[in-house]
């Protein structure tokens, strides 16, 4: 008897409720028992004392614990008492029918509960009223007793886990067809409330690819086979979902199997799981795609950690440094770095170890002896507690062996553009040596005759010899410039005086300016700074940037046939301007620095291209504008040379 | 014993200009020098002279245009231009027969063109001898 919860000045009425031929329980709405009258406790043999929370539940017959959820759920909703038929266990192990009520009940603590009343029906034995609850029972009731408190326990456990997890729950005699369902089952199922459960009612809404399975599902669970598999549902509204159902026999009725089970909507976690399982798979596929790639661009991939001095290399890296997989990565591969980079990757390192990014170029001597050129970036994580640089480090041996060879070719083409040069410039440079020689053979010329007269003339002799010293020194001047701007040399990168280069390009040119009646005009600011780069390249862009200009002048001068080489230092650049009087620039202003673009029929065009090639690998920058009265300009600027 | 022909030399190019005129002294004649066309024109030198010896390629005006300016004037002065250039495309067209000598030139060259030039001119400074 449970009634420690009920009111003293009741205590009267408890001893009526006692004794009436009735079976009483009064629960709350989680259905924990609050209390049991002796016609319960003696019809079902439940002792007082093992009925706790809700095992007292177990009394109903499962195929009738719905009908009488029903009326709870009515009660509890305020909506009256229901009158119903259901079976209950008595002792003996045996389900009676009974008129059962079952009705709402104000508790004590004044919250809505509910009670089941065993009013009518099948008399209760007076025997069985009798029966000594403390009586032995025979072996095999005992036996008898422990299946049914299996058989409760399984009971108890299908509600608690329905009503904890909204998950339907049903009981089936699939040889007879006859099913009892949860709202929840309905609901999942979206089957109308008030159709019959039948199995038919089910399989209208399983996928059509699942079928077959459900079918043989359903005939092993005739045969008397648990169950648990999952099967699509397509609902009426055209909605997929995912079901998993899982049926255990819980006893034999009459020879038939009698299922208990559960069906439970899993479609949202089955939907995350594939969703995952896609991402997985793309994130697969994309790490897949990143080692591809990472061969491709010979770019390997790291993640160092600071804190720990713990690292993590990409298949790549360890290809890059040709290092053995199972070794400490950085100090076998530090250990090839060229002798002449070491410490310039050391200061790299203890960058790095000061938390700064670091970004890097060095040289690994290989096991086989080879060179390879290496790029190396790393970045600290910012959102990282622990300190964690990711980085990536390329292989670009070939890109800088690709550059040298450019820079072989752009040498070979400005020699090529030079000796191109030379062949217009052969009559000039005849012109510059043809003067001196001229003098020097007239003034040989004239020393013979001052010598071989009667009385030579010692002081005019002399004078002439030295005019011949002179000139022949200017004609050595004309070839020595000659050789060095027509000879192919290494580049050699030095400090440049651009107004030495323009002069001497200027002197080179200087006959071809007069045989084509140009004016060269340099205005030289002699303070400007020496500029970076290779002298030769530099009075190779100036020559072409002189001819162009006469060019352009000699075709299209008018009366003002002029050329002005201007120098000026500005922003850290030197920038060198040569302006003219000629014909201003044609429309194809973007194609001027374009190989082979000319618009001159003697010259091969690549002056120009060669020029710009020239003025970008020394970080410069070279443009053209047309003038606002008359002919164009053309320009390149230098970073001035620093130490 | 006759004036010594008067020979003018219009170079702007410094070796021949001062190298020329020793030879030519040397050889036996009166020579005067100048370094461009403009000294020429305003030099008293122009009415006198019996042979122009005459660069062709000078800043300002030029040899041929020199030539020119000076039939212009009505003084007709037998002249030899002397260039250190080739090709130059209007020369033939602008001189006609008018001699050339290609710099560098030997002294025999030199002295022929100057002895033809002289001999098949009338000579305007023996009217003043």
């Amino acid at each position: 008897m449970v009634h420690h919860r009920v009111g003293r000045s009741h205590i009267d009425y408890l001893g009526l409720i006692q004794i009436i031929p009735s079976l009483i329980v009064v629960a709350d709405r989680e259905d924990v028992i609050w209390f049991s009258n002796r016609g319960w406790d003696v019809f079902t043999g439940l002792k007082a004392s093992t009925i706790d929370g809700t095992s007292w539940i177990n009394a109903i017959h499962p195929l009738d614990i719905h009908k009488i959820g029903n009326a709870r759920a009515r009660a509890l909703a305020g909506d009256g008492g229901t009158d119903l038929a259901a079976r209950l266990q008595a002792r003996d192990g045996n389900f009676r029918n009974l008129h059962l009520h079952v009705a709402p009940f104000d508790l004590a603590s004044g919250d809505r509960g509910w009670c089941l009343i065993g009013m009518y029906g099948c008399p209760i034995k007076a025997a069985e009223t009798e029966l000594d609850l403390n009586s032995d029972m025979s072996a095999s009731e005992t036996k008898r007793h422990s299946e049914l408190a299996e058989l409760r326990r399984i009971t108890a456990q299908f509600r608690e886990g329905q009503r904890l997890s909204s998950t339907g729950s049903f009981t089936s005699d699939l040889q007879r067809d006859e099913n009892r369902w949860s709202e929840e089952f309905y609901r999942i199922f979206e089957i109308d409330a008030d159709a019959p459960p039948t199995v038919e009612r089910v399989r209208e809404r399983v996928h059509p690819d699942d079928l077959a399975l459900f079918d043989s599902e359903m005939e092993r669970g005739r045969t008397g086979h648990n169950g648990d598999f999952e099967f699509r549902v397509i609902t009426p509204k055209g909605g997929l979902r995912y079901i998993r159902g899982i049926a255990r026999m819980i006893y034999h009725l009459d020879g038939r199997p009698i299922f208990m089970g559960i069906v439970q909507d899993v479609t949202e976690s089955r939907l995350s799981e594939i969703a995952l399982r896609k991402r997985e798979g793309e994130l697969r596929q994309a790490n897949y795609h990143l080692t591809i790639a990472q061969g491709l661009s010979k770019t390997g991939i790291f993640i160092w950690n600071l804190s720990s001095d713990e690292s993590r290399w990409s298949d790549e890296m360890y290809r890059i440094f040709d290092a053995n997989p199972s070794s400490t990565p950085w100090t076998e591969a530090l250990e090839l770095v060229h002798p002449m980079d070491r410490p310039s990757v050391d200061g790299l390192i203890s960058r790095a170890r000061s938390g700064e990014d670091f970004e890097g170029e060095f040289r690994l001597i290989m096991r086989d002896g080879t060179t390879k050129n290496i790029k190396m970036v790393g970045r600290l994580l910012a959102d990282e507690a622990e300190r964690t640089f990711v980085g990536a480090a390329q292989d670009i041996t070939e890109v800088r062996q690709q550059e040298e060879a450019l820079n072989r070719i752009r040498a070979d083409l400005a020699h090529v553009a030079r000796v191109s040069a030379l062949g217009t410039l052969s009559a000039s440079i005849a012109h510059e040596v043809s003067q001196p020689l001229a003098g020097i053979l007239n003034n040989a010329n004239a020393c013979l005759r001052m010598l071989s007269a009667d009385s030579p003339n010692l002081e005019k002799a002399l004078e002439t010899v030295r005019r011949s010293l002179r000139d022949a020194t200017r004609a050595t001047e004309v070839v020595r410039r000659l050789r060095v701007l027509f000879m192919r040399e290494a580049l050699t990168v030095e400090a440049v005086d651009l107004n030495e280069a323009a002069r001497e390009v200027g002197a080179i040119l200087r006959g071809e300016f007069w045989r084509g009646l140009v004016l060269l005009d340099l205005r030289l600011d002699e303070t400007i700074p020496k500029v970076r780069g290779d002298r030769i390249q530099l009075q190779q862009v100036i020559l072409n940037l002189f001819l162009n200009a006469l060019d352009a002048v000699s075709s299209g001068g008018g009366d003002e046939r002029r050329v002005r080489a201007e120098t000026k230092f500005n922003g850290g650049c030197v920038t060198l301007s040569v302006s003219d009087t000629g014909t201003g620039l044609g429309p194809d202003t973007e194609k001027l620095f374009d190989a082979f673009h000319t618009t001159k029929d003697n010259r091969m065009g690549i002056g120009l291209s060669v020029s710009r090639a020239i003025v970008e690998s020394l970080d410069g920058e070279i443009g053209a504008k047309q003038n606002e009265h008359r002919g164009a300009t053309f320009y390149f600027s230098i970073p001035r040379y620093a130490n | 014993m006759r004036q010594k022909p008067r020979l003018a030399v219009v170079d702007d190019d410094e070796s021949v200009r001062e190298s020329l005129p020793d030879l030519l002294r040397e050889f036996g004649y009166h020579v005067e020098a100048f370094a461009s066309a403009k000294d020429y024109l305003e030099s008293p030198y122009l009415d006198i002279t019996d042979l122009l010896l005459l660069d062709i390629a000078m800043p300002g005006m030029t040899g041929p245009e020199l030539a020119r300016e000076l039939t212009r004037l009505g003084k007709s002065i037998p002249t030899i231009f002397i260039t250190a250039n080739r090709d130059i495309p209007s020369v033939d067209s602008l001189l006609g027969a008018v001699p050339v000598l290609m710099k560098p030139f030997g002294d025999d060259e030199l002295r022929d063109a100057i002895e033809s030039s002289l001999s098949t001119s009338t000579r305007p400074g023996s009217d003043r001898s």
